[in-house]
């Protein structure tokens, strides 16, 4: 691999650790770009950039509809094509929803009398920070907008591989996940030893080897007792834990103030470190059994 | 004076009120004028999202004077408004025929925009 | 019969271990699992399943190659990146079944289809009723599907004179949780005392005052940080968001949830801050 690692972070459940996980790995390294791809809900700006508010930004826009009322004659097929019900006719007119439009601009295509152009309208926002050790981009959805992945995809653009890239991934297994793992080197799943972790453990597994993306997991808020039931549904299946984070009410309460415990808690820095050592290799290894 | 209301079933005055406007299995539609009753499905049910809108329309395309339901999403409001259509309250009741009654008596007080609901 | 939706905006602050406790205190009620992205519930409920349903939430286009001309206007006109570029074949997790390509394909060699894009299963558990639903990793519209799962919770509700619906909401504000919401006679808000969970609790209480629908928060692993647990109790006051009862971070619960057992089943203490959401709840409701 003659660029850097892009890494994504992952996990099925929300609060397992991703964000955690995100943070101090970026902050243990030199030379790193992290993304926050959750866009609906970032987080990791609490940690890294606290007044990324006042930061440069940019808008992510999309396209909505717009009607000439002279030119439309109420043929009402624009209101018979849209799937989403964006478009209704009233008494003539025709309406707009936008916040059911989906941006396809199929309305615009069936009208015939051109009556339907297009306007922008800001679906997200990208911030950027520039900080000492680290590179930090966020992704933020406006609230009351759904679509996500083109947020991120416009955010995806920042990447740059010449710096060893981390990428915060929504939580789940939906679009937006989907699309900020898919152009990733190696993806970090991070769980913990509950059921509710195991159960979607398995969900996201099951959606990573559909999409043929090598990944390895980490534990989270392990604990000696309760482990086994994730590293026996690891051993089972092949899959590699590269790390353990004990469950510690010290961690927790440095996260509950915006706290990334890699520099406060001794030995974690050189810990992370060989984590990024090891990923490195695993997705070499990886790399080699694919071609075999 | 034509009034719809969302039903339940699709049989008589006794099918109940649908709790939903958007997605309501029927629409129940009434000609005030000689008291009769017909059903018509709601195809807006079936799309994705902006159910709403799509019962709104066809509650217009019915030439609908009056709607009442329980409550009404803000787009489901506002395209309704656009059409010219009154949007009526309903509250305790249960049976189609019991929101034709108090619409008849001149019961029914107009109905506010609901909160959210964006399908 | 009122309908109780529990949401918490950040993931993982403890909804669904709350609800399912709450869920052994009330008396008469029908569940409903509304994260169906990531259901949770049935793991400590364990129902067992009575019927399931297909849930066909999307459409996908569909592409006869018979006719396919190579013409690539598909391709020209396709807004998500569905189609490929170089043999323009459909790209089902990217495809949004808006019917663009449908409509510019000279040939007709795509059309709409529906899709199964989940299940949706009609539960008993030892408490009552559960509805709980599922869908497949990648599919969207998880917004119709939370309401497919409310309409069948009050369906059974109805039918069966139960007092309580109680819904398991979904983490996140957005289309998914406004469809947990919906029609709900309150909210309650379980968060913990994290910067993070502090700005996500700020998020989704904005789209509870959208409802205006009333509201109790919930407290989650209080004394892990007492200051911003006093903080995050005065603003919701000022939001007219009264505290419920608070959680402390306990061992008991996190033993309890290894064992799938409930911690109001091992502990008086924990029970008894329970029992407080309770009483809330028959207060609150009862005043009508």
């Amino acid at each position: 691999m003659s660029q850097e690692l892009s890494l994504s972070i992952l996990s099925g459940k929300g609060g397992t650790g991703k964000t955690t996980l995100a943070v101090n790995l970026a902050l243990a390294l030199d030379n790193v770009q992290l993304l926050d791809a959750d866009v609906e809900e970032p987080n990791d700006y609490l940690f890294v950039s606290p007044k990324i508010g006042e930061k440069e930004k940019e808008s992510v826009m999309r396209l909505i509809p717009e009607v000439n009322d002279e030119k439309c004659t109420a043929c009402r097929k624009c209101v018979d094509f849209c799937e989403y019900n964006a478009l209704a006719m009233m008494l003539d007119k025709v309406l707009i929803f936008e916040e059911v439009c989906h941006s396809c601009g199929g309305c615009k295509i069936v009208c015939p009398e051109n009556a339907i152009t297009e306007k922008e309208k800001e679906l997200g926002k990208l911030y950027h920070d520039s900080l000492d050790n680290l590179d930090f981009w966020q992704g933020e959805l406006n609230p009351g907008e759904e679509k996500a992945v083109p947020v991120i995809e416009k955010l995806k653009t920042k990447i740059d591989h010449d710096k060893k890239v981390i990428i915060d991934s929504p939580p789940g297994t939906t679009c937006p996940t989907i699309e900020a793992i898919i152009d990733t080197d190696f993806t970090i799943v991070v769980t913990e030893p509950s059921t509710f972790g195991l159960h979607d453990l398995k969900m996201v597994v099951e959606m990573l080897n559909n999409l043929d993306q090598d990944f390895a997991v980490i534990i989270n808020r392990s604990e000696s007792d309760a482990d086994y039931l994730i590293e026996d549904y690891c051993q089972e299946n092949g899959i590699n834990i590269l790390l353990k984070i004990p469950f510690s009410r010290k961690i927790a309460e440095l996260y509950s103030n915006g706290n990334p415990f890699v520099y406060e808690l001794e030995g974690w820095e050189e810990k992370f470190k060989t984590l990024y050592r090891d990923i490195i290799e695993e997705a070499l290894n990886n790399e080699r059994n694919n071609s075999n | 004076m034509k009034l719809i209301i969302p039903a339940v079933g699709a049989s008589n005055f006794e099918t109940e009120i649908h709790e939903n406007f958007g997605r309501a299995n029927y629409f129940a539609v009434i000609n005030c004028e000689n008291n009769e009753i017909k059903f018509v499905n709601n195809t807006a049910a079936n799309k994705s999202s902006g159910a709403g809108v799509g019962a709104a329309q066809l509650c217009a395309d019915q030439n609908a004077d009056a709607v009442a339901a329980y409550h009404f999403g803000p787009k489901a409001y506002e395209a309704l408004k656009a059409a010219g259509i009154e949007l009526l309250d309903l509250k305790e009741q249960k049976l189609i025929k019991e929101a034709f009654n108090d619409y008849q008596a001149g019961n029914l007080t107009e109905a506010e925009a609901g909160p959210g609901g964006h399908f | 019969m009122k309908e109780i939706t529990v949401i918490s905006g950040k993931g993982g602050t403890g909804k669904t271990t709350f609800t399912a406790n709450l869920a052994s205190l009330l008396d008469n009620l029908v569940l409903g699992d509304c994260d169906v992205d990531a259901p949770n519930l049935h793991l400590l409920l364990n129902p067992v399943n009575k019927s399931k349903e297909t849930y066909r939430g999307a459409k996908l286009a569909i592409k006869n190659q018979n006719r396919c001309i190579d013409c690539g206007k598909c391709y020209d006109y396709c807004r998500y990146n569905a189609i490929t570029a170089d043999d323009f074949q459909v790209n089902n997790l990217k495809c949004e079944g808006c019917g663009v390509c449908v409509e510019v394909c000279p040939t007709k060699a795509l059309k709409l289809e529906s899709i199964e894009t989940g299940s949706l299963y009609q539960a008993e558990s030892k408490f009552g009723d559960m509805i709980h639903a599922r869908l497949i990793p990648g599919a969207d519209t998880s917004g119709k599907l939370v309401s497919e799962v409310k309409k069948k919770a009050s369906e059974i509700a109805n039918r069966k004179n139960k007092d309580w619906i109680l819904i398991d909401g979904s983490p996140g504000i957005g289309c998914p949780v406004i469809a947990s919401l919906s029609g709900s006679d309150m909210a309650i808000l379980v968060t913990e005392p994290t910067l993070s969970g502090f700005s996500d609790l700020k998020r989704v209480i904005e789209v509870v005052k959208h409802f205006k629908i009333p509201a109790g928060l919930v407290i989650n692993k209080y004394d892990l940080n007492e200051e911003i647990s006093e903080k995050i109790k005065s603003y919701c006051r000022k939001e007219d968001i009264d505290l419920l009862t608070k959680i402390p971070y306990s061992r008991i619960i996190v033993e309890s949830l290894k064992r799938g057992e409930l911690f109001v089943d091992n502990d008086q203490d924990l029970r008894k801050r329970m029992l407080k959401v309770k009483s809330h709840l028959t207060k609150i409701m009862e005043v009508e």
